[in-house]
């Protein structure tokens, strides 16, 4: 189809660039809002602002909170239609977890609650959880949306679009097509080097639009090939379900052997037995961590078969001061408190694997290398940005002289993917603070805000591209970055209206969480207010000329470096 | 196959026939010939000796690199027929035969 290996790789980069660049700004925006994600999550829930506990008493606290948690109601609902016959008005409970990190100051608590009468999955089971006040253990409101952890997080990983995961092959497939834009894109550029020294800003727009583009794809390159390869790990389950399909059997053949050697029953017995003293198994186990030189945190502690003879409580270790996330587990009977199994140090595959998505996930304390995350994260966007903005320059002319609408169209949904991804977050954020406290289902109000704004930006953009097809800078991208910096300016002065929490406050407190939220909304509005007025002199310097350089100095050839 | 003709630029511009046939072998050959990869790997990982959930989280790890490799070929290879054959013939043969192989195995 090509006259050779590079027109080839051109024209997959081009395109498939094109297709998935919109997807991979918002995986990669979100991401980079994910790495603080638990910050956001006290900026968004003013009560939840104090200082990160460790897991409380187990005996004294979470058994009491864990025994009051009810299954979720819809997911009870929507368990209706899986079952034969009537679901039981109590579903009988299976397990309780607690999961918790260095930056967590509220605790989550999850029960897992049988359905039995599942023909198709003996396994079923619904969820139900509570967020607690580790100080107190009182329990915070259900419907309280955690802006971080519940909304940009499942956002980067998923795109909220639930429908036959199709999120999550969307996100998967982009990942994909983000490693072969990098192949392709060091066949296309291959002066690497070169072009790791090369930014020439005063070159006139499309230039240093592609020196851009190459150098945020050069500089950041180990970030961006392992943190979609990592990903892809990390829902590996999800693309290839070997276990759930063709490998089913050796599947649970394994697990009833590992169960087997390791004392964990596969099953309950069905015989109701006492729960010894789950604080006493903490303490052995982070007496063993200790022993083997090192000491640590629970961050994650389960009880599965609760109330049975064959439960048992896994106790694993918080991975604050490493990249994997959890480890070092010790299994305990749980109605005697012995000691069933304690987790070896994992060999080598198991190790290359908890590496790999512990470096993803990061939940390690570094806070220089959490930053470095943030600033990779938006060096992709930057990076797939500059990519549809020179797609848009280098055709936009030909396109308005031929009638064809082709790069306007692209135009706009770039303005909507990038300022308007950014004016979404800003308008959920904004929401959040303005919203009485007291509305039903506030949680949803905000998530509206969110897909409201966007589609607004969306329409501005299809509207306020007009000039694109006569070969100008489509003015939508300055208007939006206005209100970008309308928008963050306003949500700082909101946060402060209602929480009372203005910058001089949290930054003496020296409450990081909510001053650094809050200064990097101010620098948003600062950068947006610069673009602006950069934008707007370029278009009244330029009010019929085309603005790209039309001097010739970039031939198809030396795009592809030639 | 020469679904391809050469305008005055040099350049050739493929059908969109062709087009379609390319992109839906990068994509859904590709995809076929991972699964082929995992399944015939694990099989192979079982027959060695290796325990399943590591044997998997091998060729997870690995299985990612195939598809972009695999992905990058089906644009690049001359024949667009063997391209098919390969990915998605060859993606089917290893996942019987991993498949047949995993059988035997329990």
């Amino acid at each position: 189809m090509f006259h050779s290996f590079r027109a080839a790789m051109t024209w997959v980069h081009t395109w498939f660039g094109l297709f998935f660049g919109f997807v991979l700004i918002v995986v990669f925006f979100f991401g980079s809002l994910s790495v603080f994600d638990r910050e956001i999550d006290r900026w968004a829930l003013p009560e939840t602002r104090f200082a990160p506990q460790p897991m409380p008493s187990f005996d004294t606290m979470l058994r009491p909170i864990f025994e009051k948690i009810e299954p979720d109601e819809e997911e009870v609902a929507a368990a209706h239609s899986r079952v034969i016959g009537e679901l039981p008005a109590k579903l009988p409970l299976m397990n309780w977890s607690a999961y918790t990190t260095h930056r967590d100051p509220v605790l989550e608590l999850y029960a897992e609650f049988a359905v039995k009468n599942n023909p198709k999955d003996p396994r079923d089971h619904v969820h139900g959880h509570v967020t607690i006040d580790p100080r107190n253990g009182q329990s915070l409101p259900l419907d309280q949306l955690k802006l971080g952890s519940r909304f940009f997080y499942p956002m980067h990983i998923s795109l909220h679009l639930h429908w036959l995961d199709l999120g999550y092959w969307i996100v998967g497939l982009a990942a994909l097509m983000l490693l072969v834009a990098l192949v392709s894109g060091a066949v296309i550029h291959r002066k690497l080097l070169r072009e790791f020294f090369t930014f020439r800003p005063d070159k006139a727009g499309q230039r240093s639009r592609l020196d851009l583009h190459n150098l945020t794809g050069v500089v950041a390159l180990p970030f961006h090939v392992l943190f979609p390869l990592t990903g892809l790990v990390i829902f590996a389950g999800i693309y290839f379900p070997v276990s759930e399909t063709l490998l089913q059997p050796n599947a649970q053949q394994h697990e009833r052997r590992e169960a087997q050697t390791r004392g964990l029953a596969f099953a309950p017995a069905g015989v109701r037995a006492p729960m010894a003293s789950v604080d006493a198994m903490v303490t052995e186990a982070k007496r063993r961590w200790a022993e083997r030189g090192m000491p640590g945190e629970v961050g994650f502690l389960t009880v599965t078969h609760v109330g049975d003879a064959n439960g048992y409580v896994s106790i694993f270790r918080a991975g604050s001061d490493r990249v994997t996330l959890v480890g070092q587990g010790v299994h305990f009977k749980a109605a005697t408190g012995r000691v069933l199994y304690e987790e070896p140090a994992p060999n080598a595959i198991r190790s290359v694997n908890e590496f790999l998505t512990g470096l993803h996930l990061q939940h390690f304390r570094h806070w220089l290398l959490r930053w470095l995350y943030v600033v990779g994260g938006l060096s992709g966007c930057v990076c797939m940005a500059t990519g549809l903005c020179f797609f848009v320059s280098k055709r936009k002319r030909r396109h308005a002289a031929q009638g064809v609408s082709g790069a306007r169209w692209v135009e706009a949904f770039a303005i909507a993917s990038v300022t308007g991804t950014v004016l979404a977050t800003l308008g959920i954020l904004n929401a959040n603070r303005i919203l009485p406290t007291d509305l039903p289902d506030r949680g949803g109000w905000e998530e509206k805000a969110f897909w409201g704004t966007w589609l607004l930006t969306l329409l501005h953009a299809a509207v306020r591209s007009g000039p694109a097809r006569c070969a100008l800078l489509a003015p939508a991208w300055r208007e939006q970055c206005w209100a970008v910096a309308a928008l963050a300016l306003s949500a700082v002065l909101l946060n402060w209206a209602t929480t009372g929490d203005h910058l001089l406050r949290t930054l003496t407190r020296g409450y990081w969480p909510v001053a650094g939220f809050d200064l990097v909304l101010l620098a948003v509005s600062a950068i947006a207010t610069l673009s602006a007025r950069k934008l707007g002199r370029a278009e009244r310097s330029a009010p019929n000329t085309p603005q790209d350089d039309s001097g010739g100095d970039l031939s198809e050839a030396e795009v592809a470096h030639g | 196959m020469s679904q391809t003709s050469t305008p005055a630029n040099g350049l050739t511009s493929p059908s969109g026939v062709h087009v379609a046939l390319r992109v839906s072998a990068g994509l859904i050959g590709s995809y076929a010939f991972a699964w082929g990869v995992i399944t015939l790997g694990i099989a192979l990982c079982l027959v060695l000796g290796l325990p399943y959930e590591d044997a998997k989280i091998l060729l997870y790890l690995l299985c990612f690199l195939v598809f972009v490799a695999a992905f990058c070929w089906a644009f690049t290879a001359q024949s667009l027929a063997r391209v098919w054959l390969t990915l998605a013939g060859g993606g089917g043969v290893m996942t019987l035969v991993g498949w047949l192989l995993a059988q035997g195995l329990n």
